[in-house]
C-alpha cells in the first residue's frame, strides 16, 4: 500500500464518518420535531394526557371531574358547593386545592391538597374544571368565570 | 396638528385611577386615568415580522370570540387546539374566504386574520410554536418564541369606554409620530392636540367642542392618544370646559417599564 493510497483511504473514512453523524443529527433533530408537544406556553397541553392516578375514576367508574380550586378564591367556593351537587356514583370528583381546611366538606366528592398533583394540572389559573375519561384521560378542560353555567359544565361529555 | 392649548387648569375631573397593565410585549404599564374618561375595558395590540411571518393581533377581554362564528364568519367551521394555559381557536369560513386564529386563555384572547384560508394543521402547529402567550389578569403577553426570528412592533394597550378611547405606545415607537414643535408642559409630558378624521356630519357635531380634536400627551417612556366620545359618536357631549379638561388631562399618565 501507497502512501497516496493510505491517506486517500483515511480520508474516505473520515468523508463517511461525517456523512453517519451528519445522518444521525438530522434524524434526532427530527424525531425531537415529531416528537414535541409543546405550544405557546412551552408546556405541554394537559387536555388529551393522562392525569396523575390519585384524581383518575377508580374501577368501575365511567369519568372523572376534577376542579383545581383556590382557598382565596370566592369563584372557586362556588365551584366547589357546585360539585357537591354531582352525586353521580359513576363520576369521581375530585377538588384540588391548596388548603384543604377551608372548604366545606361534601359527600360524593373528595378534597385532596397534593402540591406535585396540582401543579401537574394547574394551568395558572383558578378555578380550572377537568373532565376525564374511565382511563384517566384528561378529555376537556375549562376555565370558569362567573358566567359560567356550572351544572351545564359538570355534565360528562358536555362541550367546553 | 395644531399648537397645544393653552390657560388655567380648573374644575373638578374626579380622582384619578391608577392601574397597572401589561402589554402584549410583556411591559408593564401604569396607567393613571382622570375618573371623568370613565371607566375602562382594555385592550391590546402587537404585530410580528420576520422573514416568514407578518402577523397582527389584537388582544382582547376573554369572550369576544365567539361573536366571530355568529356574526363575522357565520357557519364558520371551527377547529380548538387545547394548550397548557390556553386554548388555539380556528375559526374558517364555509367558502373559506376568510380565518381566523384566536389564542384563548382564562383572561383574555388574541386574534389574527389570514385573509384566505385557514393553515393547514401542520402550518397552524408552526404558528403556535411560533409565539409564547402567557395570560394574567392584568393583561396577556404575547411574544416570540425566538427573538432572532421575529421582531414584535406596534405595541399598545387601548382603553377603551363610553367616554374615551386611550392608546398607550412605548415612546420610542411614538417618537416618528410627534409634532417637531413643542407640545403644553404638564406634569406627565408634553401635550399637543391634532385633529380627528370624521365625516362631514360627524366634523358638524363635534365642531367647537373639545370633541373636535384628539389629544397626544407625550412622556419619558409612553405616549398616549386620547379620543373623547361625544355627539360624533352618538353619545353626550362631556360636560367639561376647556380648562377642565385640561385640568383632566394634566392629571392623566402612563409609564412604559420594560
Amino acid at each position: 500500500m501507497t502512501v497516496e493510497l493510505a491517506v486517500a483511504l483515511l480520508a474516505l473514512l473520515v468523508a463517511l464518518f461525517a456523512l453517519v453523524a451528519l445522518v444521525a443529527v438530522y434524524a434526532r433533530v427530527r424525531a425531537l420535531e415529531a416528537a414535541r408537544t409543546t405550544g405557546l406556553s412551552g408546556y405541554a397541553a394537559v387536555v388529551g394526557r393522562p392525569a396523575p392516578p390519585a384524581v383518575r375514576p377508580r374501577p368501575g367508574q365511567r369519568a372523572g371531574l376534577v376542579a383545581v380550586l383556590d382557598a382565596d378564591c370566592a369563584l372557586c367556593h362556588a365551584v366547589w358547593d357546585a360539585l357537591g351537587g354531582v352525586a353521580d356514583a359513576g363520576v369521581r370528583v375530585v377538588a384540588l386545592v391548596d388548603r384543604a381546611e377551608a372548604f366545606a366538606p361534601h359527600e360524593g366528592a373528595e378534597l385532596l391538597t397534593d402540591p406535585g398533583v396540582r401543579a401537574e394540572l394547574f394551568e395558572g389559573y383558578t378555578p380550572t374544571v377537568l373532565q376525564l375519561d374511565a382511563a384517566g384521560t384528561v378529555v376537556q378542560r375549562v376555565f370558569v368565570d362567573a358566567e359560567a353555567d356550572l351544572p351545564a359544565l359538570f355534565r360528562i361529555g358536555s362541550p367546553a | 396638528m395644531t399648537a397645544a392649548m393653552d390657560g388655567a387648569a380648573a374644575g373638578t375631573v374626579g380622582a384619578p385611577l391608577r392601574t397597572t397593565r401589561i402589554a402584549p410585549s410583556g411591559a408593564r404599564v401604569a396607567l393613571t386615568v382622570p375618573e371623568v374618561f370613565g371607566p375602562l375595558r382594555w385592550y391590546a395590540s402587537t404585530r410580528f415580522t420576520g422573514p416568514r411571518t407578518a402577523r397582527q393581533f389584537f388582544l382582547a377581554p376573554r369572550g369576544q370570540y365567539r361573536l366571530i362564528p355568529r356574526h363575522v364568519l357565520p357557519g364558520a367551521r371551527e377547529r380548538r387546539v387545547p394548550l397548557r394555559g390556553a386554548d388555539a381557536v380556528l375559526y374558517e369560513a364555509a367558502d373559506r374566504s376568510d380565518a381566523a386564529l384566536v389564542l384563548v386563555g382564562p383572561h383574555h384572547e388574541a386574534t389574527t386574520w389570514f385573509g384566505g384560508p385557514a393553515p393547514t394543521e401542520d402550518g397552524l402547529a408552526a404558528l403556535l410554536e411560533t409565539f409564547r402567550f402567557t395570560d394574567d389578569a392584568a393583561g396577556a403577553t404575547l411574544v416570540p418564541a425566538s427573538d432572532l426570528l421575529l421582531r414584535q412592533a406596534g405595541v399598545s394597550v387601548i382603553g377603551r369606554g363610553e367616554r374615551a378611547t386611550l392608546v398607550a405606545r412605548p415612546a420610542v415607537e411614538a417618537l416618528p409620530t410627534l409634532p417637531d414643535w413643542a407640545g403644553l408642559r404638564l406634569p406627565a409630558g408634553e401635550l399637543w392636540r391634532a385633529d380627528r378624521v370624521l365625516d362631514a356630519a360627524g366634523a358638524a357635531l363635534a365642531g367647537g367642542t373639545i370633541h373636535e380634536w384628539r389629544y397626544l400627551l407625550a412622556g419619558p417612556s409612553a405616549a398616549i392618544d386620547l379620543v373623547l366620545h361625544g355627539p360624533e359618536s352618538g353619545r353626550p357631549p362631556l360636560a367639561l370646559t376647556e380648562d377642565q379638561l385640561l385640568d383632566a388631562l394634566a392629571a392623566l399618565g402612563a409609564e412604559w417599564e420594560g
